[in-house]
C-alpha cells in the first residue's frame, strides 16, 4: 500500500491531490454501496473502484492476467529514481544507442561520436 | 466528474457542495463559472480546462484548500487582475494556465506554485520572465539545453514532459549521464494545452506536425537521439519515435477512450492512437527500438501497453527486471 510520503511532488503536480483524490473516490464509493453490509466479500472491490484495487481483484482472480505490483501509473519513474533504478536504465538505454550508433557509423566507415 | 460535455452554464447550486474536493469539468463549453463556486470551501482541485472561459469568478479567493487550478485552453484574459483578486488569496502549488489570451507583458512568478504560461500573447517583458522553462515557471513549450554551450553533445535526449506546466521532469537523470562523462544534450518539451501533445499554439489540432518540427529543428545536427516520456509525455514519445533511435515510455497513453482524454475530438483521439502504432510499426526496420514500462498494478496502464507489446522492436519489460 502506497502513502502520501512516497509520492514525490517533483515528478508531477497530479501528485500532490492524488491521495486526496483516491480517498476521496474510496470514501465516497463506499458511503454508496456500503460494503460493510456486502455479504459476499469478493464484492468488495466495488467500493474502491480506481484501478488499483480492480487491478487487485483482478489479480487475486486471474492472477496471469494482472500481477499486483505496488505502483501507479506517474510514480512509476519515480519509483524507478527512488530504487536507483532510473538513472541505470536512462544509461543502459544510451550506452546502447551509442554502441548502435558506433556500429553504424563503423560499417559506413564513418566516426564513432554520434556527432554530425 | 462532468468532463466532455456540452455544458454551457454550470448550475449555482454548485455552490451547496460544499464537500466536493475535485471537480472536473473539462472539455466542456462553459463561458463563466457561477459566483457560488467559492462556497466549496473543500475544493483541492479545479479541471476546466478546454471550455471558453473568459474570466475566473473573484469569490474563488474563497476556495481556501485549492491546490491545483487546471484552466488551459480557455479565452482568459486579464492576467494582472486574476492574479490580484483570485491567485493570490489561494494555495496554489500548480496553476496551469497555458493557451489562453493572457497578455504575457502581465507575466508573473508565484514562488510557491509551478506556474505555466506558455501559448499565451505576446512576450513577457524583456528580462528574467523572457523565455523561462524551468520546473516551476515556464512562458515557452521548450527549452533546449546543451551539456557544453557552444559545443555539441553526443546524444540528444527528448524529454517530453507530463501534464501541467512546464517541468524540466528529466532533469535528475540527464545530470547523473552528464556525472557519468556522457555529453547529453537535451531538448525539454512541455504540453501548454495539456492535450496529449495533439494541439499546436494556434489552438488547432496539429501538434504532431509542430512538435515534429521543433524536434527535427534541433535534432538534425545528431546522428544519436533518445526520446522519453512518462504518461502524456509517453504518448508524446510514442508518437514522435520515428525521430530517435532509442525511445524509453513509462505508462504511455496510447488509447486516449481509456484515459482522460475524452475532450479531445474523436478524430483526433483516433489520429492519436493510429499515429502511435504507425510510428511503432517502423521501429524494427529502422534498427531502433522503443522500451514502454508500466506499473503492473494499474489496470489501464496495462491495458495500454497491451496496444502496442506485439509490434516487433516493441519491448515490455516489467519493473521487477530492471536491474540496478
Amino acid at each position: 500500500m502506497y502513502k502520501p510520503k512516497d509520492l514525490n511532488l517533483d515528478w508531477s503536480p497530479r501528485f500532490s491531490t492524488l491521495w486526496d483524490k483516491i480517498g476521496w473516490i474510496r470514501a465516497n464509493n463506499g458511503r454508496k454501496f456500503e460494503p460493510w453490509r456486502v455479504s459476499k466479500p469478493f464484492l468488495r472491490f466495488l467500493a474502491y473502484t480506481d484501478s488499483r484495487n480492480f487491478s487487485r481483484f483482478l489479480h487475486q482472480h486471474w492472477p496471469e492476467q494482472v500481477e499486483y505490483h505496488d505502483t501507479f501509473h506517474h510514480n512509476l519513474p519515480m519509483n524507478l529514481e527512488r530504487s536507483g533504478a532510473l538513472s541505470v536504465l536512462v544509461k543502459r538505454e544510451l550506452l546502447s544507442l551509442l554502441l548502435a550508433v558506433a556500429g553504424t557509423a563503423q560499417t559506413t566507415g564513418g566516426g564513432t561520436t554520434g556527432r554530425k | 466528474m462532468l468532463e466532455a460535455n456540452l455544458l454551457r452554464t454550470l448550475p449555482h447550486s454548485v455552490g451547496s457542495l460544499t464537500d466536493m474536493r475535485e471537480l472536473s469539468i473539462f472539455g466542456n463549453q462553459l463561458q463563466s463559472l457561477p459566483d457560488e463556486l467559492g462556497n466549496c470551501r473543500s475544493l483541492t482541485v479545479l479541471d476546466a480546462h478546454h471550455n471558453e472561459l473568459t474570466s475566473l469568478p473573484s469569490s474563488m479567493a474563497s476556495l481556501g484548500k485549492l491546490k491545483s487550478l487546471y484552466v488551459q485552453s480557455n479565452q482568459l484574459v486579464g492576467l494582472s487582475l486574476l492574479k490580484q483578486r483570485v491567485l493570490d488569496h489561494l494555495p496554489l502549488t500548480n496553476a496551469a494556465l497555458g493557451a489562453n489570451s493572457f497578455d504575457l507583458r502581465e507575466a508573473f512568478e508565484q514562488p510557491s506554485a509551478r506556474l505555466g504560461l506558455a501559448w499565451n500573447r505576446g512576450e513577457p517583458p524583456a528580462g528574467p520572465l523572457c523565455g523561462v522553462f524551468t520546473d516551476n515557471f515556464a512562458t515557452v513549450d521548450h527549452l533546449y539545453d546543451p551539456a557544453s554551450p557552444g559545443s555539441r553533445g553526443a546524444v540528444l535526449m527528448v524529454a517530453f514532459a507530463a501534464e501541467g506546466a512546464g517541468m524540466r521532469q528529466w532533469a535528475s537523470p540527464c545530470a547523473a549521464v552528464r556525472g557519468a562523462g556522457l555529453a547529453l544534450d537535451t531538448l525539454y518539451l512541455a504540453d501548454p494545452s495539456n492535450s496529449y501533445y495533439m494541439q499546436s499554439p494556434c489552438g488547432q489540432w496539429q501538434g504532431r506536425s509542430y512538435y515534429a518540427e521543433l524536434i527535427e529543428r534541433h535534432s538534425k545536427h545528431y546522428d544519436a537521439v533518445f526520446i522519453i516520456g512518462s504518461s502524456m509525455g509517453a504518448t508524446g514519445a510514442l508518437l514522435h519515435a520515428t525521430l530517435g533511435q532509442r525511445v524509453l515510455a513509462f505508462g504511455p497513453r496510447v488509447n486516449l477512450e481509456l484515459t482522460h482524454g475524452s475532450f479531445l475530438p474523436a478524430a483526433v483521439r483516433r489520429a492519436c492512437t493510429d499515429a502511435v502504432l504507425g510510428a511503432l510499426s517502423q521501429t524494427d526496420a529502422r534498427g531502433a527500438k522503443v522500451s514502454v514500462h508500466v506499473g503492473k498494478s494499474s489496470l489501464d496502464e496495462t491495458l495500454q501497453a497491451r496496444l502496442v507489446d506485439h509490434l516487433p522492436g516493441v519491448a515490455v519489460p516489467a519493473p521487477a527486471n530492471i536491474c540496478v
